[in-house]
């Protein structure tokens, strides 16, 4: 390429710093650039254009009124003189577009966020590309550099002896939901059914296996009260909204100069339509990856319903239809993350997010029975089937620790956690262990967080290094507890969370909406799009900046360590897991852990 | 009886997400709705383009500096404690 | 009738460019005179690019030539069959010509320079225009050179002061039509440079094509009397017009412009029409290469007024008849209110321009 010489000019009365920046970008492309005084008359710059031979100009401006006879002038004089045959020109400043560049007679305008590169491509005669990843995000795998190896033996070796014990305790059981995702792993063809086939087999056996209202759906065709087909015309106009929208869509990243965390949003308004216009906020405001909400009936009830249906309420259902949807309309570089985790359909979830080639699940046996409602034992069996099923679709899931929220302290909720990593890890699953980062009622009680949020969450993650070399995804979402309703409040929150997850150099983060605190109404568009800005100006403000962790985060890790290990040699002294969760190790009734009945006395014996 | 609006101090935020294909349609539509509300000092404060639509605050001045504000004397509006 | 093109320039923003433009399609369209149409800038919007308030955008019926960028076709209600695409740069992407096939409002945005305007014009005759209307941006004049003769919309957007704009557009006019043309020795133009020559069209100095300062003009000064003329190929500044007004100048010198275009760019606009008054009323002569004829003049009381208590600009108009009575009085082409008349008289003129050219 040769060289070419630009001459910058500010017709303001001072200099644009963004012209500056442009001509380094120059400089730096090997070209010779030439910066004038700022507010030389039009006849001036023409004259130093003539002297200095210069193949483009590039003039910045502030609009006002008046100002747009100067700039034309500026263009009529470089016509009338020869030179604008020979001269690219270009303008840049507020409120430039390229209409107004076409009026005012230049070759190009630039408003503002122009980035050098465009500049470039302009200089060049170049087609201007947005930026890689821009327009194509590349899906990563977060597990791939992690080698899983424990580096404290204590807890390796008694996570060893309780996982070979719940392995062998379900060996010869069974329920309910590891019956209905067997019927869904052989028995229904996701190609068959997404071309209208039938499934005989599937619909003569599934039923049967279903709770009341499950089984009303499909016998007698009774839909769950709050739920609701969608019209055809809906439909089309749904494929219709997608289609249009993908053609304008670009996917920028919010991380700036880090390689990571990915940024995760939650979505599940009821409605998969509004959830597909929220997703593609999401997506177009940065965020790397969406997961799936379902309503928490979901996860008392056993059995999914299909049909393509809307919700009245918080969660949107699982139906195939409803998954189907919604991949259909994420970017090809949005990462996808169905939730298994709790409740009387877990293993069967891992199957659907399987077939519907999600991207993660999310299981965790001690929270979905001490904090969400379902029966130990159920959970156990239904927690094992779901982890394999999740490791023979390649699918990573995290371990989520909301029984934190519950009141139930870091070190339990963290022993439970690793005992399902280690579970994962023995039937050849990629566990992410998700610890929260939260204002959780344990902190709040002790009075750990009285002066900052920071030290108690970097110890969670120290210690949870220290024990095991595994991914680490703060969630879900970050700064819980810490939010209130106001929206620059929760925003500011959430960034400040997910820049303290990124100094600490975890994998990804989950953050919520600034109207994450707000309980009289779904999520909005305009509050995902806000939470997304702060994030990306934290990343921006910290960069890579690493964090030194404090005495006193120092001195909690170890603690967290210690006690983590003390649970887990309960645990393993009590000899049956099951038990373990019933008694109150992993979470107590004093904690404010409460072993779930959902699906009480529905594990069968093979 | 007052108008509630006249007790704003200064001015009124939209903070909303529009659907729509540019900034341009963004604008025009932000603008054409606080019209349609009746409010004729309407401005965008903030307007960012994606490829779903507008995040987009816009702001109706009720009172600008030097106006005749209204919360100086305003009477009692309809649903106040006597 | 022979093709003719004209320009509607406009001595500022908002001086009622497109307005003429559209009266004049209607009139053109309702006669079924086959057009082309095409811009130096771009007038689609619904609003105005920098005071926000709404536009007009052209009609055009089937059958009329355009050409516009690329991206005007899909934001226009016409619909226009594209026969060429031309190799021609835009920010809002390469001009394409074409031929109505729907009628249908169009939004302008054309070339932005005058060689390329010279490419559409000679593609537009070709193709059957008898009238090509280039309609003007902001207060561009260069890319008019291209044309036979254009209207000047004048109007209080420019200045709401109407005796400033009577002489202002009087100064345009005076500097238009005064002066007539004139061949130069073949020496003399070939070079790109300002010559000074003398009566035997040998060349005695060489000065750059753009005097911005009058220092080089010293040569200028106390001329012999066998020099015979000043050519200028690009622009001169108001400033060495002023120099050249304090020297002596033999009596039947010359000074040859290309054309009125590089006087009106000089900086003022009433230094160059006393420039060239002062040197006719000395026995010098003022001749162009080229001529650019002011057809007639368009006025337009309207100006966005700025109102500070909401920092908005609203329409503001001064006094249409007293603002028509005016420019009338100060200048001989004649002067139209088309939004007042309706397009006929200028329609008409124009006409017979075409007519007249033919014979």
């Amino acid at each position: 390429m040769t060289p070419r010489t630009i001459l910058l000019a500010p017709i303001d009365p001072v200099h644009d710093v963004g012209l500056k920046m442009i001509r380094r970008g120059l400089k730096e492309a090997g070209h010779n650039t030439i910066l004038l005084p700022p507010d030389l008359p039009p006849e001036e710059i023409i004259q130093e254009i003539i002297n200095k031979r210069a193949d483009t100009v590039l003039l910045s401006r502030t609009l006002g009124y008046g100002v747009a006879e100067i700039l034309a002038r500026f263009v009529d004089l470089a016509d009338a003189l020869g030179v604008r045959e020979r001269v690219k020109l270009g303008i840049g400043g507020m409120a430039i577009r390229p209409e107004l560049a076409a009026e005012l007679g230049f070759d190009a305008g630039f408003g503002p966020g122009t980035t050098v590169e465009e500049a470039l491509a302009f200089v060049e005669d170049r087609e201007y590309v947005p930026e890689q990843g821009k327009r194509d995000k590349q899906k990563r795998d977060l597990t791939a550099s992690y080698t899983y190896a424990y580096g404290n033996s204590v807890i390796a070796e008694l996570l060893g002896q309780i996982t070979g014990g719940i392995l062998a305790w379900v060996q010869n059981k069974t329920s309910p939901g590891v019956l209905r995702a067997r019927a869904r792993e052989e028995l229904w063809d996701v190609r068959r059914w997404r071309g209208y086939g039938k499934m005989t087999e599937f619909l003569k056996e599934y039923p049967g296996l279903c709770g009341e209202m499950t089984r009303n759906f499909y016998l007698k065709g009774i839909m769950h009260p709050k739920t609701r087909r969608f019209t055809r015309e809906e439909v089309a106009a749904l494929e219709n909204y997608v289609s249009k929208t993908k053609e304008r869509m670009t996917v920028p990243g919010l991380q700036h100069s880090l390689k990571k965390p990915m940024v995760f949003n939650q979505y599940g308004t009821g409605c998969p339509f509004m959830d597909t216009g929220h997703i593609k906020v999401s997506e177009a405001w940065g965020a790397d990856g969406v997961i799936h909400f379902d309503p928490s009936w979901g996860a008392r009830t056993e059995g999914f319903m299909d049909g393509f249906l809307t919700h009245q309420e918080d969660g949107t259902v699982i139906t195939p239809a409803n998954l189907n949807r919604i991949k259909q309309s994420l970017e090809p570089g949005t990462l996808w993350q169905i939730r298994a985790h709790r409740g009387l359909n877990t293993p069967e979830t891992a199957v659907l997010a399987g077939k519907f080639q999600a991207d993660f699940t999310k299981i965790n046996i001690c929270y979905g029975a001490l904090g969400a409602g379902t029966d130990p034992a159920r959970m156990t069996v239904d927690g094992v089937a779901a982890i394999k099923y999740a490791a023979k679709y390649g699918l990573p899931f995290d371990i989520v620790t909301n029984e934190e929220l519950c009141g139930v302290p870091a070190h339990k909720a963290f022993a439970g956690m690793l005992i399902s990593c280690a579970l994962g890890l023995r039937l050849g699953g990629k566990p992410v262990l998700q610890p929260l980062f939260c204002y959780s009622p344990e902190v709040m009680v002790e009075g750990w967080m009285k002066d900052n949020y920071v030290d108690f969450n970097v110890a969670k993650v120290l210690a949870l290094r220290r024990i095991i070399d595994a991914p680490l995804w703060p969630g879900a979402p970050i700064g819980f507890l810490t939010h209130t309703e106001d929206r620059i409040q929760s925003s500011a929150s959430t960034a400040y969370h997910a820049s303290l997850a990124a100094m600490l150099g975890v994998d990804a983060v989950t953050i919520a909406s600034s109207d994450e605190a707000y309980s009289g109404g779904p999520i909005s568009a305009p509050s995902k799009v806000d939470t997304l800005r702060a994030v990306g100006e934290g990343f921006r403000f910290f960069g890579n900046m690493k964090l030194e962790p404090s005495p006193q985060a120092l001195e909690w890790s170890w603690q967290i360590e210690e006690d983590i290990a003390k649970v887990l040699r309960q645990v393993s002294e009590r000899g049956d897991f099951v038990g373990a969760l019933y008694d109150g190790i992993l979470g107590s009734r004093e904690d404010g852990a409460y072993p779930g009945r959902n699906g009480k006395d529905t594990v069968m014996n093979v | 009886m007052s108008r509630i609006l006249d007790r704003v101090m200064d001015g009124m935020d939209i903070e909303t997400f529009i659907i729509c294909v540019s900034e341009d349609e963004g604008r025009r539509l932000t603008l054409q709705m606080f019209r349609e509300m009746g409010f004729t000092d309407a401005d965008i404060v903030f307007i960012q383009f994606q490829g779903p639509g507008v995040r987009v605050r816009a702001r109706a001045y009720v009172h600008r500096p030097g106006d005749n504000y209204g919360w100086l004397k305003a009477g009692p509006v309809e649903g106040d404690v006597k | 009738m022979k093709p003719l093109t004209i320009g509607i320039a406009g001595i500022a923003k908002n001086t009622g460019k497109t307005t003429t433009a559209r009266a004049l399609l209607e009139y053109f369209q309702n006669r079924e005179i086959s057009l082309g149409v095409t811009s130096i800038g771009y007038d689609g919007e619904r609003t105005d690019n920098i005071t926000g308030l709404p536009k007009p955008r052209v009609f055009l019926k089937k059958g009329n030539l355009v050409a516009v960028s690329e991206k005007c076709l899909s934001v226009s209600t016409a619909r226009v069959k594209v026969m060429n695409r031309m190799d021609i740069p835009t920010p809002l992407g390469s001009i394409v010509s074409g031929r109505v096939v729907e009628e249908g409002l169009l939004v302008l945005a054309g070339p932005n320079q005058s060689r390329y305007l010279r490419t559409i014009r000679d593609w537009m005759y070709r193709h059957g225009a008898e009238i090509v209307l280039v309609d003007g941006a902001l207060n561009r004049v260069a890319p008019m050179v291209e044309t036979d003769g254009f209207i000047l919309c004048t109007g209080a957007s420019y200045d709401t002061d109407m005796d400033r704009l009577a002489l202002e557009t009087r100064g345009i006019e005076v500097l238009c039509n005064l002066p007539g043309t004139v061949e130069i020795p073949p020496a003399v133009a070939a070079g790109g440079k300002s010559v000074l020559w003398d009566q035997n069209g040998r060349i005695l100095a060489e000065l750059p094509a753009f005097l911005w300062e009058p220092g080089p003009l010293a040569i200028l000064n106390g001329l012999p009397a066998r020099a015979g003329g000043f050519y200028l190929p690009g622009v001169i500044s108001s400033g060495c017009l002023e120099a050249i007004r304090r020297m002596t100048i033999p009596a039947g010198f010359k000074f040859v412009f290309e054309n009125p275009v590089k006087l009106l760019l000089g900086g003022s606009v009433v230094t160059a029409r006393l420039f060239v008054e002062d040197v006719l009323e000395r026995g010098g002569k003022v001749f162009y290469r080229r001529s650019l004829p002011l057809i007639a003049v368009t006025v337009n009381p309207f100006y966005p007024g700025y109102k500070n208590e909401t920092c908005r600009y609203l329409p503001a108009f001064v006094d249409g008849e007293v603002l028509l009575s005016k420019i009338r009085e100060s200048v001989d082409v004649p002067v139209f209110n088309v939004v007042k008349q309706g397009p006929e008289e200028l329609g008409g003129l124009l006409l017979v321009l075409g007519r007249q050219a033919a014979c």
